[in-house]
């Protein structure tokens, strides 16, 4: 038998269904799930509405129900992502977390459509509906299957189904579960006799799917962690500039420490989110398919390769590898921002699947790498005064036109109406102004340059242009709004 | 072991699954101990215990109601959780009545159809309790002076959450079907409320606090507020679990003197105090 044919399916009967939840108890009951863990859920649709008629009200309001589960997805989103490979699927389709694994990031709760994995407080990690696997593997039904008293759930193989239910219905189309398209759920569906309406009224929810993320560890991770890059990008690109004169060393003793320093406390923030820190080291294990161990990777790389491009002792006779890994160090940094944008581009979290995440991710970059480059030159730098001066003008410049041309950009698009979201995602206006200032006592008064000045506002622009980041970061996560129920 | 609600057509049978636990006692086992203390265990009992009463009344069905009615054993090997007789024949109200009148009238002074009730009219409470059926408007209803300060209808389902009130204190159950009063849109809207926020739900016999749910599976006008939840009074004696209790009345009903549970107006406003 294929394994298509002995795929384990959910079958639910919406026409059926009277929303007892008993499904839900049983469930909870099964698994001794505490209050706030749902792994089988019973959500109610209302649609219609009412008008006055004289002194009479009529109405065409209808409700019906529908109880999900994880649907064991034939292109389990949640297993895509997980960073630990905690989340596997055995060959009958049932997918499952493994608690030794799980580091109880949460990401495989952002991203499912059905908000099947869920945090199990006290254990520090996610869990989901398992289909009951261990009954299921001694022959007997699921225990929400088994406590409908009207039968309006069931399970098996498609074939099986099919012989015993008349519907062959998928559950596309039914509001207001996502396009299967998205994971291809194990779900079949048979719908309630009102359903098409909801395809055209507008109909509410009830529980309502989830809104906004509130994670602050990771709003100061994401947000130092694109100051590295950028400063990767700055001051690599500055030190292979004056590698073609004479004193590249003189800056290195001054990035690198800044370099890690940033991507050490970037990882530090991250960790402070996991249930099961000590499982963080799994994160890098899916480079198969995860963003999130990919960009984790990228960010190790990352300090590798500056390490050794910027090491301040390297051998004169190292030059060549010096050179490379300056080179390489860029690209990673790229790679290490596409990564990260990648990790939230997901095709279930449309707010967040568009091109304003990778803008919004490289203005930071841009912005703070620039300014921080830019204070590091004349807090810690030991160039000449006017060699600082020029990298400072040519750092700040590029800040201005990096940050002020998609501000410009998403300003129009908005007076156009065309951006469909929000436009506060380029921001750092103060920042960018002090930039300017800085810029014009520079070119205008070259001997300004050599008091405390610069020094001074080049902190004062950072520390404002990092509040202001660190304020949008937490405003992106608030966003958050994803498909499905 | 129970009737059936079918015209007792049908016999069910609960078969016992679990013993009991601790020092716990059956219904039967308490009486029957109380019994021995009151010196009538055997008048109380006749010698039987819980398994011989269910057996002895299955003969007595058997012998006087259902002749095929298998034995307990029989029953219990089987699985048999209920035995019916077949429907054969459609159950039509008054039959007897309508076929001959005469010969078959009803339990009324006339032996007739009464459209006006000499009883009813003796009684003497003609405000509210008419000798003739028709509409008489409610003691508290929109239509009436009340509805200035008080101008929403509550009405009090079973929840499925509960069986009145029992398992209120359930948290699974809570959480399954959390207790809500349920308002319009129409009616939310008007007074500056959103779904889930927390409302007080008053009139001149009390207030109680829940959060509420914005719904049009209610008529505009209309509120409701599920009965069973238990009274919790904060330090100023305002009910914060929503008990409908302490918005009902206590006055009874003219003729069967019961409690007018669904005729109570009500204002709903803001926790916050905005209306």
């Amino acid at each position: 038998m294929s394994p298509q044919h002995r795929r384990m399916t959910f079958y639910f009967d919406a026409a059926s269904c009277s929303g007892c939840k008993a499904c839900q108890i049983a469930c909870k009951d099964r698994h001794g799930l505490e209050v706030g863990r749902l792994w089988r859920r019973v959500s109610e649709v209302t649609g219609g509405g009412w008008e006055r008629d004289g002194s009479a009200w009529r109405t065409n309001v209808f409700a019906y129900h529908l109880s999900m589960s994880c649907n064991h997805c034939e292109r389990p989103i949640c297993l895509e992502g997980c960073p630990t490979k905690a989340i596997t699927q055995r060959p009958d389709g049932v997918v499952l977390i493994s608690a030794d694994h799980c580091m109880g990031c949460g990401y495989c709760g952002w991203v499912c459509p059905y908000s099947a994995p869920q945090y199990h407080a006290e254990r520090g990690v996610m869990t989901k509906c398992s289909f009951c696997a261990k009954d299921l593997d001694k022959g007997l039904e699921a225990a929400c299957v088994a406590s409908c008293p009207v039968r309006a759930l069931d399970a098996g193989s498609p074939d099986e189904l099919a012989t015993r239910h008349s519907t062959s219905a998928g559950a596309e189309g039914v509001v207001p579960l996502p396009p299967s398209d998205l994971t291809e759920p194990a779900l079949l569906i048979a719908p309630h006799a009102q359903a098409h309406r909801s395809r055209e009224a507008e109909t509410e929810l009830r529980p309502r799917p989830p809104r906004g993320l509130r994670e602050w560890s990771l709003v100061v991770f994401t947000v130092l962690s694109q100051t590295a890059a950028g400063l990767a990008l700055f001051a690599g690109g500055l030190r292979l500039w004056l590698q073609q004169s004479q004193q590249p060393r003189s800056l290195d003793h001054a990035l690198l420490p800044v370099l890690i320093g940033l991507m050490i406390a970037a990882m530090f923030a991250s960790t402070l989110h996991l249930g099961r820190p000590r499982n963080a080291v799994r994160s890098i294990m899916n480079l198969g398919s995860s963003w999130l161990s990919r960009e984790i990777s990228l960010a190790m790389v990352l300090l590798v390769t500056a390490a050794i491009a910027w090491w301040p002792k390297a051998p004169e006779s190292m030059v060549l590898v010096s050179t490379w890994a300056g080179w390489l160090t860029l690209a990673v940094a790229i790679a290490f921002l596409a990564g990260i944008a990648r990790v939230y581009m997901q095709r279930t979290v449309p707010v967040w699947n568009h091109w304003r995440t990778p803008l919004t991710f490289s203005a930071t970059a841009v912005l703070l790498g620039g300014l921080t480059t830019n204070a590091t030159l004349w807090g810690f730098g030991e160039l000449s005064i006017e060699t600082t001066r020029i990298a400072s003008l040519t750092v700040i410049s590029l800040c201005v036109v990096g940050v002020g041309l998609p501000w410009c950009l998403l300003l129009t698009l908005r007076r156009r109406k065309l951006s469909c979201g929000p436009t506060n995602a380029v921001s750092g206006g103060a920042a960018v102004i002090i930039g300017l200032i800085l810029c014009g006592l520079l070119l205008a008064r070259p001997e300004a340059a050599r008091g405390a000045a610069p020094s001074a506002l080049s902190w004062v622009a950072l520390g404002l242009a990092l509040v202001d980041q660190l304020g949008q970061r937490r405003k992106y996560y608030a966003r958050y709004e994803r498909l499905g129920i | 072991m129970a009737d059936g609600w079918k015209y007792g057509q049908e016999v069910i049978l609960l078969p016992q699954l679990v013993e009991p636990l601790g020092d716990s006692r059956s219904d039967y086992r308490i009486a029957a101990d109380l019994a021995v203390r009151l010196g009538i265990h055997e008048e109380y009992t006749e010698d039987r215990d819980e398994r011989e009463w269910v057996s002895w009344i299955i003969d007595r069905y058997r012998e006087e109601w259902f002749p095929e009615i298998p034995k307990l054993d029989e029953m219990l090997d089987r699985n048999l959780g209920a035995y019916s007789l077949p429907v054969t024949e459609p159950k039509v109200a008054l039959a007897d009545f309508r076929e001959d009148p005469e010969s078959h009238p009803l339990d009324t002074p006339s032996g007739k159809i009464e459209l006006f009730s000499l009883t009813m009219h003796r009684f003497g409470k003609l405000d509210e309790a008419p000798a003739v059926p028709k509409y008489i408007q409610e003691w508290e209803s929109p239509f009436g002076p009340e509805a200035e300060r008080f101008p929403l209808q509550c009405i009090a389902n079973h929840t499925l959450a509960r069986v009145h009130s029992t398992h209120d204190n359930n948290d699974w159950l809570r959480e399954a079907h959390p207790h809500r009063l349920c308002i319009h849109p129409r009616d939310a809207e008007a007074r500056g409320i959103a779904d889930s926020d927390v409302v007080r739900v008053f009139n001149d016999r009390g207030t109680t606090v829940v959060p509420c749910s914005v719904t049009r599976r209610i008529l505009p006008g209309v509120v409701n507020l599920p009965q069973g939840a238990w009274w919790t009074p904060d330090d100023d004696g305002i009910d914060q679990h929503g008990s409908v209790n302490v918005l009902t009345s206590v006055r009874w009903t003219p003729f069967a003197f019961g409690a007018a549970l669904q005729t109570v107006m009500v204002q709903v406003a803001r926790e916050d105090g905005r209306l």
